[in-house]
């Protein structure tokens, strides 16, 4: 009799501690979650097509925070695979003030470093200039109806971008081809590839170092939708499109595809 | 007053509401104080680094979880969220550890509460 | 200080480690046995990441 008035308290027990369990084991994989996704890898899925071909709308890539991060000293830089910030690197970055605030605006970019501090970037018809000298740009294309020019920095005072930063319109240095824009010191130039449509430094500035987060380091999921699904603020029809949608429009062949 | 007699969940809202209050209240004094000076050192580390609370600024998985730990941080949240210094510095490089530490903090405090109420609950048991 | 990306995730993972060894055991020993592994699998597991991502 005993044994029976005691079985459902252990059992009620036994099932209230399991649930607990589960919670604090899920609370705990939530402080790792965010170790690495602060310290290691950070997700981020592409909405628009300013990276195409290399990014396509839907590609989530895996960010790699190491590659920008800091040091330091020689023991600490020692530790981690950090890169020196070269031309053609894609970063991830926040998005600088600057950017315009309106429903397309997001908290995260991706772009690729064309100019470095200190250095001269013109662009003439599309073809850029670093240090008067013509770049060689494989990864660029040109899609969609063109809402960036294609000469940079502008001729007249007028033609500049009104958010790019009134601090940043003086740095104009002559050169044999005509007046180039001069990257400031902790600043990169960056560029979309699709340079018909990217909305980056040429429009809101030079991007500040402090700004940067990561580097695109694998896709691990492709997602063919259009822009207005991944801007979509309707978490449920998102889910929704997405759960339907998940076999047919999967591109396969992206997953796990080296950027 | 009498310990025993309260409810082992007075302890779980206690400690979530203050880190550590809830051992301390039970006489887990080693226990309490560890606690406490952890997720405060992560909270003041993480406002150092420039990182701050999350709001529900849109719907994605990571912004609702990073909300969840934001609130995992009980009165120590609302003194953030009212005095400013839960608003973290975006413009830094910093501002994603930060983010990380006072997140963090957040979870281990629901931990430090669950923790403080299964002791309660353990003796109300024996 | 908190610049460096290595004395950022160190102080973090001693902090948690610590937490989460007392939040899991009552003994001395666990404690620090847990503390210590927690550790060196959270900095560990980073570091070797790291470089496999670099390399793959």
């Amino acid at each position: 009799m005993n044994k029976k008035s005691q079985q459902p308290s252990k059992k009620q027990q036994k099932e209230k501690s399991s649930i607990r369990d589960n919670v604090e084991m899920i609370l705990e994989v939530l402080v790792y979650v965010f170790f690495i996704n602060a310290f290691l890898l950070q997700t981020f899925g592409i909405p628009t097509s300013s990276m195409e071909d290399n990014m396509l709308i839907g590609d989530h890539l895996l960010v790699d925070k190491i590659a920008y991060s800091r040091s330091l000293g020689t023991l600490d830089g020692f530790m981690f695979p950090q890169l020196d910030m070269k031309r053609g690197l894609t970063v991830v970055f926040k998005s600088p003030p600057e950017v315009k605030r309106n429903n397309m605006s997001r908290l995260m970019y991706v772009k690729r470093v064309i100019a470095l501090p200190g250095e001269t970037i013109m662009v003439k018809e599309n073809q850029v200039y670093i240090n008067s000298n013509p770049l060689h740009e494989p990864y660029v294309s040109f899609k969609g109806n063109p809402s960036v020019p294609d000469n940079f920095p502008p001729e007249n005072l007028s033609d500049w971008w009104p958010e790019f930063p009134l601090e940043h319109r003086y740095n104009l240095v002559e050169t044999e081809l005509g007046m180039a824009y001069q990257v400031p010191e902790d600043h990169y130039f960056c560029m979309g590839d699709n340079r018909n449509i990217s909305a980056d430094s040429r429009v809101w500035g030079p991007l500040h170092q402090d700004y940067l987060i990561g580097k695109p380091w694998r896709n691990y999921w492709s997602f063919d939708a259009p822009t207005e699904h991944y801007l979509n603020k309707n978490l449920f029809q998102r889910i929704g499109y997405t759960i339907i949608n998940f076999f047919k429009h999967t591109r396969w062949e992206r997953t796990l595809k080296k950027y | 007053m009498n310990v025993t007699r309260l409810k082992p969940f007075f302890f779980l809202v206690l400690g979530w509401l203050m880190p550590g209050l809830g051992h301390f209240m039970q006489k887990r004094i080693l226990k309490g104080s560890v606690f406490f000076t952890g997720i405060l050192l992560l909270l003041v580390f993480g406002i150092l680094m420039g990182g701050g609370l999350t709001d529900l600024y849109d719907l994605q998985p990571l912004t609702i979880l990073a909300f969840f730990g934001s609130l995992g941080n009980g009165i120590l949240f609302i003194i953030m969220k009212l005095s400013g210094l839960g608003a973290g510095n975006l413009k830094v490089f910093t501002y994603s550890y930060g983010l990380a530490y006072i997140t963090a903090a957040g979870f281990l405090n629901y931990l430090v509460a669950l923790n403080a109420y299964h002791i309660a609950k353990v003796k109300k048991n024996v | 200080m908190f610049e460096s990306h290595l004395i950022t995730m160190l102080l973090f993972s001693v902090i948690v480690s610590i937490l989460l060894a007392f939040l899991r055991y009552d003994t001395k020993k666990e404690i620090i046995r847990s503390a210590l592994k927690l550790f060196a699998y959270m900095v560990g597991g980073v570091i070797l990441f790291s470089w496999i991502m670099f390399l793959l």
